[in-house]
């Protein structure tokens, strides 16, 4: 004997299941439940047990289709993963950057475009993190490469070194120090932080404006692309030449800017009350600064590429 | 040691051998429930949220066949182990007597 609460459950358990499977688990569940709850008594009482004990509707229909609940499964987790991963720690650095650039070039207020920077990076996470994932679920749902393995692994695919792309953190120190850079040079024209009598005054030549900052904020560009490079690909000779000419670009193009003696804002020096030959010192020290760090910099990459192979 | 911990590795060692014995004993047809008491009288103790799952499964990989009994007043549905399912247990039964025999070496011949 079995009643409507029976029905209710039948009904529950296969209403998601397509059309012949459902008929099919509908008349077994209708077999199985009428004859356990004949073995116990045939009562209301016996019929509740019973269903009680086979539990939730939905999982009963998972056990009998064999169709696990699940969004993304382990065929397609890691491609997942790994994309995911990828396509985020690629696009909102870019995404934050071209926030921040377009921002401080309008004149808004700093914080307000670091904060909107922000708020356009999450918004960014979101979105990828949903268009990535719709795509596998339906790539999984729908059965392609069903039987397959997406990515067979050989020996080929380990790593050339024990820890081939930079750790995380120096990657992310980099894109930040370059964010960074990319702000200052920008904003110390803009809305420089050096005030004099509540009147801002930029730190460099505005003159500058005319050639070396924009092939200054190119290389940074180019830079960012570089690390992103280095961070999958790890330091190989090829890595440590480019970050080499990088480097020699960047010094090609600064040092006519400082030798020329128009690197610094006139009025700022005119305001800190520098002499020709302070402001010449001043300027050397740079220099040497300078090449100092670009030097030290082209060596690093040379050693690093000569650890990663050994 | 934990009870539990106990049950849930005789759950694991029982697990593959339900197939066989559902193997073995449809080589008679039977349905659902006669099967689960069949083999619960045997001593093999089977959940029926194992079970029947369990038979569609199998019914679905070509091992057992099916057909609807219509002429009793609830319909059943009775599965019969096919050809491949003889075949299948064939190997699993000599499977099973050689990990038996692996395994007595163990238990009665010391550690090695």
């Amino acid at each position: 004997m079995t009643t409507a609460l029976t029905d209710r459950y039948v009904h529950a358990a296969t209403r998601w299941l397509p059309g012949t499977t459902r008929r099919d688990v509908e008349a077994e569940l209708r077999e199985r439940i009428a004859d356990t709850v004949a073995a116990r008594g045939d009562s209301p009482a016996a019929e509740r047990e019973v269903l009680e004990e086979m539990g939730d509707p939905l999982l009963v229909a998972v056990d009998y289709t064999g169709r696990e609940p699940r969004l993304i499964g382990p065929r397609y987790f890691l491609p997942w993963l790994r994309l995911l991963v990828l396509v985020v720690t690629i696009v909102l650095p870019i995404v934050g950057a071209v926030h921040i650039i377009s921002g401080v070039a309008s004149e808004d207020a700093i914080v307000s475009t670091l904060i909107g920077a922000v708020g356009v990076m999450i918004n960014a996470a979101i979105q990828i993190a949903f268009w990535v994932t719709a795509v596998f679920a339906v790539l999984d749902w729908s059965g392609a490469g069903e039987g397959e393995t997406t990515e067979r692994w050989t020996v080929d695919k380990l790593p050339a070194t024990a820890k081939p792309g930079r750790p995380y953190g120096e990657t992310i120190a980099s894109l930040v120090f370059l964010a960074v850079m990319a702000v200052l040079l920008i904003g110390q024209q803009t809305s420089s932080p050096i005030r004099f009598d509540g009147e801002s005054i930029p730190a460099l030549d505005p003159g500058l404006w005319a050639w070396w900052i924009p092939i200054v904020l190119v290389l940074i560009a180019l830079e960012v692309v570089f690390t992103l490079w280095v961070h999958v690909k790890g330091w190989t000779w090829l890595a440590a030449a480019v970050n080499a000419a990088l480097g020699a670009a960047f010094v090609a193009a600064t040092l006519p800017a400082l030798r020329s003696g128009d690197f610094l804002n006139p009025e700022l020096v005119e305001r800190l009350g520098w002499s020709a030959s302070t402001l010449d010192n001043v300027l050397q020290g740079i220099i040497v600064g300078v090449l100092l760090v670009t030097a030290w910099d082209i060596v690093d990459g040379f050693l690093k590429a000569r650890r990663a192979r050994a | 040691m934990d009870d539990d911990l106990i049950r849930q590795h005789l759950q694991e060692l029982r697990r593959g051998t339900v197939v066989l014995a559902c193997l073995l004993s449809l080589r008679q047809p039977g349905y659902g429930y006669g099967l689960l008491e069949s083999l619960d009288t045997a001593g093999i103790a089977v959940d029926a949220n194992t079970l029947y799952p369990l038979l569609r499964r199998l019914e679905k990989q070509g091992l057992l066949t099916s057909e609807w009994n219509t002429d009793e007043a609830r319909p059943r549905k009775f599965y019969r182990t096919s050809a491949e399912g003889e075949r299948l247990a064939e190997a699993l039964v000599t499977e099973w007597h050689d990990i038996d025999t692996a395994l007595a070496r163990f238990t009665h011949g010391g550690t090695r």
